[in-house]
């Protein structure tokens, strides 16, 4: 039997262009993130904003989905910043 | 963008590091040598890394990392490192909330805030760094 071999490993150089490609517009990753808070929003019956002004920073957060919901709203709220880079956006700053 | 110049080049050496760790450790699915580039892509946009990927036939490993820059220096502000099985259950799960100074046995962690909880709510000490959660999810992986 042919032994399988393990996919290759791409090299740093080829790692560091594909990143700096373009392939992901920050309209598809401000996307993801939407969809990601709405699925939290849906499981929880709350919207992120009032998650995050009653769970981050309270040990209710120690739990998986509380945490990646707060690293993805703020991960939402910087994306928003670099692609809309207005002092107005500087106010919800968190 | 979140980062620009010397911040950007030291993000894709962190990420870099990852890959490294990742495949050096597992065996991969072919699509994630396509996906890693485009979540990395996401960390230039929104200074945060996720992602998920098979490490097994019955466990995933999922890793976010929120990144801040203190002086010029890259730094993991917030992190979330799950080893999910089968069901769905966090079979293990790392986080540096700073809500635990002491282990399940109430010795004091070595690396406080960094902490590990198992499958089943014990706290365990952890250094925080992503290249050891690795280490010990291919460990894991061999035992099982």
């Amino acid at each position: 039997m042919a032994k399988r071999n393990p996919p290759q490993r791409m090299t740093k150089k080829k790692f560091v262009k594909m990143v700096t490609s373009g392939t992901l517009s920050a309209d598809r990753a401000i996307g993801n993130m939407v969809d990601e808070l709405q699925r939290y929003e849906r499981k929880y019956g709350m919207r992120s904003e009032v998650f995050y002004a009653l769970i981050p920073g309270t040990p209710a957060e120690d739990q998986p989905d509380f945490l990646n919901w707060a690293i993805c709203y703020r991960s939402y709220f910087r994306a928003l910043q670099s692609k809309f880079p207005l002092k107005e956006l500087s106010r919800y700053a968190i | 963008m979140p980062f620009e110049g010397r911040q950007r080049a030291a993000a894709l050496d962190h990420c870099w590091s990852i890959y490294l760790s990742l495949t050096r450790a597992f065996i991969l699915p072919e699509e994630f040598h396509a996906e890693f580039p485009v979540a990395v892509e996401s960390v230039l946009i929104s200074a945060t890394l996720q992602f998920t990927v098979p490490i097994g036939s019955d466990l995933t490993l999922s890793l976010r990392e929120e990144y801040v820059f203190d002086r010029q220096r890259l730094t993991v502000n917030r992190y979330s490192y799950n080893l999910i099985d089968a069901a769905g259950n966090n079979f293990r799960r790392a986080d540096n909330l700073p809500f635990h100074r002491t282990d399940y046995r109430k010795r004091l962690l070595t690396h406080p805030p960094h902490h590990i909880h198992d499958q089943r709510g014990r706290v365990f000490s952890f250094s925080g760094d992503v290249h050891h959660f690795i280490a010990d999810a291919k460990t894991l992986l061999s035992t099982r």
